[in-house]
């Protein structure tokens, strides 16, 4: 069974009409792992012993009659998103021994299913990068050329997709990390809109933009899976209490009429040639289906990278303060409490993740706070505007996922603000908190996946995977 | 010019429960400057943040009934502890002599 062609409800069908066990999906999963994972690195714990069970479990709700959706299918799991028992190191030495004592909201939803956990995936270090190469575990490669990055910092998440390890998996998206590595791997990943699922049990980085979703082979796979994981929560007064919807229920709809923003800014000078014109050709593409393409702008997005960071980092250095070494984490050395306090942090935290709470507390410090962190918040208002306008205009937005195709690795290691300016592209969608989904549209000249992104309406994921089924299909 | 000196960072490395290296302080003089000098084009826009617009979302009405659940079991809570070997406490440095 080659994985990177399946399809979730195929795996149903074939479970469910017994051409396959969950038992042998389950094996068939860690049969390709155990073959290519050594050059990938997608993993930080591999639940090859709790998967079994897991899967034995799954079939006898199968053999009963009563399977759902995901009973019996294997997914991989972000390791920020908290697994009862089973380690969650957010790919810190911080947490390098952390075993959560109690689960997620996604993952008391997925078992509700009896899924099956395959392995907890890298990352960059609490989230912090966008190559998956600030683990304090591994590096990630990408599964189209090893030597490239797979994006992040859903990293590994996007890999495990991409080399067939498992037919899909959950991330988390704070300004990319889903869409981005989805791009960069060649594979469909939903980040969908703030409020949309609970974030109980995924490791905060910046709790106003941080939200799980889904990446698989196909948009119809990203919204099952959204089925399964969205919903109001009584833990997360942040999650919106909406009626129950089927986010797949609009494929196979025609998209006649439905009117696509390009924004001119998105097509600008810093975004690659190669990676422009496969998005205009997706473009045209949509067109031929019977879409109109809408011209717009949005001037503010050359202020979105630094609005962005000075939210994210301000966020970050308070959610991270919890880590003292005390209750759990690394615990430092040091005659007096401080002494411990400031050594287990300096120890368990790499540089990238030193970096952005010292970033986070310059911009919430006494005299810098209006500058920066009160500007930055008007940013947020000012590109939430834009983009309402540009929702006046038309249905959804179209532009390019990243700038460029995945990079070589270590050739942006040394230099934080190249790092930064490759989100440009991602981040505005999380400013605003809106839906969006990244999906293939080509390769260039190096055969290194191109993505696009869709953005919509708040809550208006339905649309997103409506556009983007129809331009598979067409596609493909 | 740097954005920051080494007071500047002292005080932000302070205020982040973090401490450096001399080596490793020039390093992120260097980087936190950059980084900053990079920050700062949200300067040339003259824009205003707008109270009002924000924080008025949460739906305080319908916040959850203040009422007492189900604790975590107290040895799931200390697995990641450093509890001495005492069981159930947390151990730690003297905060005072």
């Amino acid at each position: 069974m080659d994985m990177k062609k399946t399809t979730l409800s195929a795996l149903r069908k074939s479970l469910d009409e017994k051409q396959i066990s969950a038992q042998e999906l389950c094996g068939e999963c860690y049969r390709v792992i155990e073959s290519g994972e050594e050059n990938i690195g997608a993993f930080i714990t591999l639940t090859k012993e709790e998967a079994e069970k897991a899967a034995e479990k799954a079939q006898t709700r199968i053999d009963s009659g009563e399977a759902d959706f995901l009973t019996g299918i294997p997914l991989a799991i972000k390791d920020n998103i908290c697994t009862d028992g089973i380690k969650t190191t957010c790919a810190s030495k911080m947490l390098e021994n952390f075993i959560p004592p109690y689960d997620a909201t996604v993952i008391e939803k997925l078992k509700g299913h009896d899924y099956v956990l395959i392995g907890k995936t890298n990352m960059d270090e609490f989230a912090m990068g966008g190559a998956t190469q600030t683990s304090y575990f591994k590096r990630t490669h990408n599964p189209v050329d090893a030597n490239r990055v797979p994006g992040g910092s859903s990293g590994g998440s996007a890999a495990a997709v991409a080399a067939g390890f498992v037919p899909a998996s959950l991330g988390s998206d704070t300004g990319g990390s889903i869409r981005q590595p989805a791009s960069f791997c060649g594979v469909t990943g939903l980040k969908p809109t703030y409020g949309r699922v609970s974030r109980y049990g995924l490791v905060a980085f910046g709790s106003s933009l941080d939200q799980i979703g889904s990446l698989a082979n196909t948009a119809a796979d990203c919204g099952a899976l959204l089925n399964v994981i969205a919903g109001g929560d009584e833990r997360d007064a942040t999650s919106a209490k909406l009626p129950k919807e089927d986010f797949t229920g609009k494929i196979g709809q025609s998209i006649n009429g439905m009117k696509i923003a390009l924004p001119k800014e998105f097509y600008g000078e810093a975004t690659d040639a190669e990676v422009k014109e496969a998005v205009m050709k997706a473009a045209k593409e949509l067109e031929a289906l019977g879409a109109v393409l809408v011209s717009c702008e949005m001037p503010s997005l050359k202020y979105g990278i630094p609005a962005y960071y000075l939210i994210a980092c301000a966020e970050a250095a308070s959610n991270l303060s919890r880590f003292d070494g005390i209750k759990y984490g690394l615990r430092g050395e040091g005659k007096s409490y401080g002494e411990m306090i400031l050594d287990s942090r300096n120890r368990g935290f790499g540089e990238e993740v030193k970096r952005r709470i010292l970033l986070g507390n310059y911009a919430l410090s006494s005299g810098y706070f209006d500058a920066y962190y009160r500007k930055a918040c008007a940013l947020r208002q000012r590109i939430k505007a834009e983009y309402e306008a540009i929702f006046e205009l038309a249905d959804v937005i179209l532009t390019p996922t990243a700038p460029t195709v995945a990079f070589k690795i270590g050739s942006d290691d040394n230099d934080p603000v190249k790092m930064y300016t490759a989100d440009m592209l991602t981040v505005p969608v999380n400013i605003a908190g809106l839906p969006a989904i990244s999906v293939p549209c080509g390769r260039n000249g190096d055969n290194m996946p191109i993505g696009m992104s869709i953005v919509g309406r708040r809550f208006d994921e339905s649309t997103l995977i409506q556009i983007a089924d129809a331009y598979e299909k067409e596609h493909n | 010019m740097a954005k920051i000196d080494k007071a500047a960072l002292d005080h932000i490395a302070e205020l982040s429960k973090l401490s450096f290296t001399d080596e490793e302080t020039e390093k992120m003089i260097d980087q936190m400057s950059n980084i900053i000098t990079f920050m700062d084009t949200i300067r040339e826009i003259d824009i205003q943040y707008d109270d009002a617009k924000d924080n008025n979302q949460i739906a305080y009405a319908r916040l959850r009934e203040d009422k007492a659940g189900e604790s975590f079991p107290t040895e799931k809570l200390l697995q990641n502890a450093h509890t001495g070997g005492d069981g159930d406490c947390y151990v730690l440095p003297k905060m005072m002599e």
